[in-house]
């Protein structure tokens, strides 16, 4: 299965599969990337049909021979390419349409007595993951933010696995998706920051919480907190998603990009023999499945960890010090 | 003979600055996996608990490689 899903295409023109490969990690126009990745299932029925122009819906420019303006004109394209160019969010759509329907059908009946299979497996791990965040988060914190800690995971582990199954590729390979992972998180820890502890508290403790003996000492703390460390408290919570995201992002491009490097080694060495063409090419990017499964698996587990994290140090301090005098007891 | 442009200058200097970010990694790696393996060694029982503190540390550690590499991706196009 791994060998044969890059080199098995026979497309109209002449796109080779090494070709393929190249192109499949570009833009979805003519224009090469250098960043060869394997094709996915899109990119092979997209290329059955060679694009001649990028996929743009309105293309070309025609000038109004009334007035000289130019004007956009609507070019036709076919599905195949549409949906190609849009690759990355139609497979985190199906993702989370297919992990939708799978689960509300087999929870239908949730038993209590005698569970089945599937329901012990989900609530092993919700359970593991309640473990986690509430072990970080304290009781009541940990129970209300394990939804979004849970979801997140989740999302970003099946995600990233897509990467491996040969007609699928992982959303999270590109930026957008995980820019957006970045800025929803980094949304909801500033919301919970603003409205558990009030905004004017938000401010002062960006401004490092100034708090004098006399009061020319307060004016100076004061006026030290908004220069200097207001602007340095905002860096640092702007580069928390941007830290977040790159993090991922370049984990699991890295990952594609030496998947689609090996597959390329493995189809060209072929030449070596004399095998040319429709031979797949030697499984050479095996060893490395089990370090993308690796690095899938922890980066999902450091991107859930440091939102729980963030959101931790945002969250009244009082009442993770009671869930820690409560483990101290138990 | 041709000089070094700017743009031929850059390049290379992105190769050089992306092998001392994985020295950096590289060092900062070994430390931490090797106070990961004295902690086991002074307390066998807890070596999960390590291990798994271990590899998110590694993790982060990691991060600004990849950071330096996806300047190199970005920048080279």
């Amino acid at each position: 299965m791994p060998m044969g899903h890059a080199g098995t295409e026979s497309a109209v023109g002449e796109t080779s599969a090494v070709a393929l490969v190249q192109v499949a990690g570009g833009h979805g126009d003519g224009r090469e990337s250098e960043r060869p990745e394997v094709p996915s299932g899109l990119d092979l029925l997209a290329s059955l049909r060679v694009a001649e122009r990028p996929f743009h819906p309105f293309d070309l420019k025609a000038v109004n021979p009334r007035t000289g303006k130019t004007i956009l004109v609507p070019v036709k394209f076919t599905i195949a390419e549409a949906i190609r160019a849009y690759q990355n969010q139609f497979f985190a759509l199906m993702l989370v349409a297919v992990v939708a329907a799978v689960l509300a059908r087999r929870l239908k009946r949730i038993s209590f007595r005698q569970p089945g299979r599937f329901q012990v497996l989900v609530e092993m791990f919700v359970e593991a993951f309640r473990d986690l965040v509430c072990g970080v988060l304290g009781e009541k914190n940990g129970r209300r933010y394990l939804p979004y800690v849970g979801s997140l995971f989740l999302f970003i582990f099946l995600s990233n696995l897509m990467g491996l199954v040969p007609f699928l590729r992982s959303p999270t390979s590109v930026y957008q998706t995980t820019f957006a992972l970045g800025v929803c998180t980094f949304l909801y820890v500033q919301f919970t920051a603003v409205t558990r502890n009030g905004i004017l508290r938000y401010l002062y403790h960006m401004a490092g919480e100034p708090k004098g003996e006399s009061l020319f000492m307060t004016l100076f703390m004061w006026a030290m907190g908004i220069c200097l460390l207001l602007p340095l408290h905002l860096l640092g919570e702007l580069i928390k998603p941007i830290s977040l995201s790159l993090r991922l992002f370049g984990n699991i491009l890295g990952e594609d990009v030496l998947l689609g490097v090996f597959v390329t080694f493995g189809i060209s060495l072929m030449g070596v023999f004399g095998l040319k063409e429709p031979w797949p090419g030697l499984p050479l990017q095996v060893p490395f499945f089990f370090l993308a499964l690796l690095t899938s698996t922890i980066q999902a587990l450091v991107f859930a960890l440091l939102s729980m994290v963030y959101l931790m140090m945002v969250l009244p301090h009082d009442e993770h010090e009671e869930a820690a005098h409560q483990e101290k007891a138990a | 003979m041709m000089g070094l442009d700017a743009q031929t200058a850059m390049r290379l200097t992105y190769f050089i600055g992306l092998g001392i970010a994985a020295l950096g990694s590289g060092l900062g790696l070994g430390r931490a996996v090797a106070a990961a393996m004295e902690a086991t060694g002074r307390q066998p029982e807890a070596s999960g608990k390590i291990l798994v503190s271990m590899i998110v540390g590694c993790a982060f550690i990691e991060a600004l490689t990849i950071y330096a590499l996806i300047s190199v991706y970005i920048m080279g196009k």
